[in-house]
């Protein structure tokens, strides 16, 4: 086993060890051993992957088709499952997948996951179920690391439900409160709903692949991404493509809490809040897009419409709706929906690298930005509305500090992470504006390119207005401000994934591993389809054809003789991105510090006018989302009950009355049956019994006098009788 | 008159008869018992006489008497036991009247 | 002479034996057997039983008799008062004793008459011996167990007696 792989291998097994080890000992060890335990076993996994990821680019050889390095496949013999679809080898395998992706994503978990147990330690101190915490905790590392190593879809989806399970444990955490253990059944079953067409998407793939390892999968379907409607893949047509990837994609949604199932995300910070950071901002919540990112080449560009106008939605509505949120964490989480969105919205529009940049740099901020609220909402006792803070950063200095670098991160600040992840996707959406244009499309497809662009001026404001609210300004509650203080063990890990935050988009080179990540597919592609395979992971939706190319005038840039097409339209949309986009973070940032300078003032008086307050409160109830739902799938159901109550109690119970009486009447000529012809011939027989009892009984005195008379008469008789006939014949 | 066989068949019966009256009309365990030695005493004097009055060609010999002489040995060994039973009888009921062992009754 | 000894003998044992079943007193009925069993051992020696009227001595009326007399002692505290028999029942005893007796005396008065008696003499006490350790042994030996399961259940059923004496007060 190549070393890269033994390492990871064991990075994934050391939280399961943590994990079972604190199952069974969880108590005995106690309260602050327990988290140095898990964090020992995390911090073992942040090491081996350390080490793999020096292992991995240490080893430079040589390999066709310009891919740094050859990925690595191990496959092991599962089930047998005979022949099923095109491509089986008549097993299930199971098995790990080794490319730089895996390792981007290794290291960023890891390292995540590690601080976030640092912070724990501080944060849950003194919470009487300490060593559970931890304990989940432990599952969750492996389910995550599991997921990420997977080889194959089915493989995935295990560890995919591995993870639902931990997000519903750790959400669920507090249960005895009882919104956080609805919010822990609402997140879960919500998963469930995006689980159903994840199985279809599934179902639909490994009946007509039979084998669901991923290099497989890109290999046989790779040239889905360039696919007309109506060609088809061997036997699997274009609208089967198009449900299947869809369907996957549910999958995504409801993990990624994308726009129709998106409330349980919300209610999740019912949680504590380290596993909002870790679970619900950083990793977890992030598989959804990693899961596009690993079936990207097997999308149709009616799926990837889709996605993309998935992700739209969800990054629009959920901006927007964070603007107004009072909650700390409340709009961290809308925040981090709408973050989730861009990445969405990056596989949409064709930019793979741009989504998975975005998925990293993003972990690091937004864990450093719930970390930092978890850090404020500790030192103000649990306090959690932005309206009780206000002139914390006197208080709380590091923990300001650190917090102001995550705004300006995912505001999309020049040379901070946030800004060229963001950047690298909007790019990608004005540049599929220009192509849909080129081929005649209309305008409406701009939208994937004006509607993200106006949500970054909205990130901008609302995570500077939330930073305003809590750090600037005259304390609006005194005890809380009184009693605010940090603790280094908290505000440790917030300075490390500052520093991370700031480097992360530039420095650490996560760009050119993901870069990497896509000739190592494409290698290992080519090595199982042959030559003929495409490029599979830069397929540009929706250029379904090369050729076709917008006219030269409409682009802002000469085209250079020996830029590709698509890269030259790519060059096009970075120039238009720059132009509308490079000052969106000083305008929004600058306009939450005006309205914000002194508390709630102004906004108060903007949110007393009359069109604003009608959105404000649409808003501040989240569009009314949870209503609706309520309304209509609660409400619906609920109709539907009493519809079949009363189907019950008339038709139903009616059948079974009418059964039971008749039951009941044959009952009534069984019993007259029984009762008397039966028992009477049972009496009967006890009667005779009875009566030849009482009749022997006579003789039976219990006088042995007696007895022996009986027997000598008999005796007597006998001789007698016998004697006499003996008699009469002689 | 030559004694023969008869003689003693009937003084046998006579022996049994007397027997089979004593134990129906005594009372007294012990009293049944006498009755039994009775009867085995007009069985032996049937076996006895038996083997002596058999023909001398009939190759039996001494049979009867051997007969005899077991029962008289077993006899014996009954009186023993029915001796012993009599005197637990007699613990548990402070009687051997056996009109008073009506304990099965029913 | 025989025959002169066969009725002595007879009429003893025929009236003691009667006597028996009509003594009221158990020491007198003891007594009464003990005569029928001495005139029974008479009956042997005119059987040319000799050894058989030996046993019939030694055995019944010496041992037998002695151990139910000593039954008698231990039990006879109370005299015998109030014991009597229901007329009825002496009826019924009478009566199928009078059957019995005609019936047996009427199918033996029936048998030919054997008067001939084997002459062929008095059976040795060896030959006696010879028989029962030869064909007989089996039961000999059957015997001798037999009397020693009587031996230790009469003791048991004795020791028990004593065992439940002591329980009980």
């Amino acid at each position: 086993m190549p070393l890269p792989a033994t390492l990871l291998l064991i990075a994934t097994l050391l939280p399961l060890a943590s994990f079972v080890t604190l199952v069974f000992a969880g108590k005995r060890i106690g309260t602050p051993l327990a988290g140095v335990v898990a964090t020992g076993a995390i911090g073992g996994s942040f090491a081996a992957s350390i080490g793999a990821l020096i292992s991995w680019l240490s080893a430079a050889d040589p390999v066709p088709w310009g891919a740094a390095r050859e990925p690595i496949l191990l496959l092991y013999k599962w089930v047998p499952i005979g022949q099923v679809g095109s491509n089986s080898t008549g097993w299930l395998d199971l098995g790990i997948y080794i490319d730089s992706l895996t390792l981007a994503m290794f290291t960023m978990v890891t390292m995540v996951a590690l601080l976030v147990h640092v912070f724990s330690i501080g944060y849950m101190r003194g919470d009487k179920r300490f060593p559970r915490f931890f304990t989940y905790l432990g599952l969750f590392g492996f389910s995550m690391l599991g997921l990420v190593i997977s080889a194959t879809v089915l493989q995935l989806f295990i560890f995919w439900e591995l993870v639902g399970v931990c997000s519903y444990l750790l959400i669920g955490f507090w249960y005895e409160k009882k919104s956080a253990s609805n919010a822990a059944i609402k997140a879960f079953i919500a998963n469930r709903v995006g689980d159903v067409g994840f199985l279809i998407g599934f179902g639909i793939l490994f009946y007509h692949l039979g084998n669901v390892t991923l290099p497989n999968l890109w290999a046989t379907l790779g040239s889905a991404g360039t696919l007309a409607s109506g060609e088809a893949i061997g036997n699997f047509g274009y609208t089967l493509l198009t449900v299947m990837g869809i369907g996957l994609f549910f999958g995504a949604i409801g993990k990624s809490a994308q726009f129709p199932l998106h409330v349980w995300l919300p209610d999740a910070m019912e949680g504590p809040t380290p596993v909002s950071a870790l679970i619900h901002a950083a990793t977890m919540v992030a598989a959804g897009v990693y899961l596009c990112g690993r079936i990207f080449p097997i999308l149709t560009p009616d799926a990837k419409l889709f996605i993309a106008v998935i992700g739209v939605t969800t990054l629009t509505m959920a901006a927007l709706i964070a603007i107004v949120q009072s909650d700390i964490k409340k709009v961290l989480a809308y925040s981090t929906i709408s973050q989730l969105g861009y990445m969405i919205l990056a596989m949409g529009v064709g930019s793979w690298v741009g989504g998975l940049f975005h998925l990293i740099t993003h972990a690091f901020f937004k864990a450093l930005l719930f970390l930092g609220s978890g850090s404020v909402i500790h030192a103000a006792h649990h306090e959690q509305e932005l309206t009780q803070y206000g002139g914390l950063a006197r208080k709380i200095p590091v923990t300001a500090i650190t917090f102001l670098i995550g705004v300006l991160a995912i505001a999309g600040t020049p040379l901070l992470a946030g800004y060229y992840s963001k950047d690298m996707i909007l790019a990608h959406a004005a540049a599929l504006g220009y192509l849909a244009e080129g081929q005649g499309r209309g305008g409406l497809w701009w939208a994937f390119f004006v509607l993200p662009v106006i949500v970054a001026y909205i990130t901008a404001f609302y995570m500077m207005r939330c930073w305003m609210l809590t750090f600037w300004g005259k304390p609006r509650n005194r005890e809380v401000y009184e009693h605010a203080h940090e603790y280094p063990v908290m505000y440790i890990p917030l300075i490390v994934l500052a520093v991370l935050s700031i480097i992360g988009g530039s420095y650490l080179g996560v760009s050119d591993l993901l870069q990497y990540t896509q000739q190592e597919s494409n290698a290992i592609v080519r090595t199982i389809g042959g030559d003929a395979a495409g490029d599979v992971f830069a397929s540009a939706w929706p250029v379904r054809s090369h050729n076709v190319m917008p006219p030269h005038e409409e682009l802002d840039v000469a085209p250079a003789a020996e830029i590709s097409l698509a890269g030259h339209v790519l060059e096009a949309g970075e120039h238009l991105m720059h132009r509308w986009v490079g000052w969106a973070f000083a305008i929004g940032i600058g306009l939450a510090v005006v309205i914000y300078w002194n508390g709630l003032t102004i906004a108060q008086r903007l949110t007393a006018l009359p069109p604003l307050n009608w959105i404000h409160t649409w808003l501040y109830n989240k569009m009314y989302f949870d209503e609706l739902y309520n309304s209509v799938f609660v409400g619906g159901v609920r109709g539907l009950s009493i519809v079949l109550g009363a189907f019950d109690r008339k038709v139903v119970d009616g059948l079974v009355n009418g059964a039971a009486a008749l039951t009941r009447g044959l009952a009534v000529i069984s019993g007259a049956w029984d009762k008397y012809v039966i028992d009477g011939m049972v009496n009967g027989a006890a009667a005779v019994a009875r009566g030849i009892g009482s009749l022997l009984r006579i003789p039976q005195a219990g006088r042995i006098r007696l007895y022996v008379t009986m027997l000598f008469a008999s005796v007597t008789a006998a001789v007698a009788v016998v004697v006499l006939v003996v008699l009469m014949r002689s | 008159m030559i004694v023969g066989l008869h003689h003693y068949l009937v003084l046998a019966a006579i022996l049994l008869v007397c027997g089979i009256v004593t134990m129906l009309i005594k009372r007294n365990a012990i009293g049944i018992l006498m009755g039994v030695e009775l009867i085995l005493n007009a069985a032996n004097v049937n076996l006895v006489a038996f083997n002596h009055y058999l023909p001398a060609d009939s190759g039996i010999r001494l049979d009867g008497q051997i007969f005899a002489l077991f029962v008289i040995v077993l006899a014996a060994a009954e009186a023993a036991i029915a001796l012993a039973i009599i005197l637990s009888f007699y613990n548990n009921f402070a009687s051997i009247d056996v009109e008073k062992a009506s304990n099965l009754k029913g | 002479m025989t025959t002169v000894l066969f009725y002595i003998f007879a009429l003893l044992v025929a009236c003691s034996a009667i006597g028996v079943a009509v003594s009221r007193n158990i020491v007198r009925t003891a007594v009464c057997l003990f005569f029928t069993l001495t005139g029974v051992a008479g009956l042997y020696f005119l059987l040319n039983a000799e050894f058989l009227a030996a046993v019939q001595l030694v055995v019944y009326a010496g041992g037998t008799l002695i151990l139910i007399v000593f039954g008698v002692m231990l039990t006879n505290r109370l005299p015998s008062a109030g014991w009597d028999v229901k007329p009825w029942e002496k009826t019924v005893a009478l009566g199928i004793g009078a059957v019995l007796a005609s019936a047996l005396v009427a199918s033996i008065l029936s048998l030919p008459p054997r008067a001939q008696p084997d002459e062929s003499g008095a059976y040795p006490v060896l030959e006696l011996g010879a028989a029962l350790l030869g064909d007989y042994l089996l039961p000999f030996e059957l015997v001798s167990v037999v009397l020693l399961v009587v031996m230790i259940g009469a003791a048991y059923l004795a020791k028990g007696r004593r065992r439940n004496r002591e329980a009980q007060p």
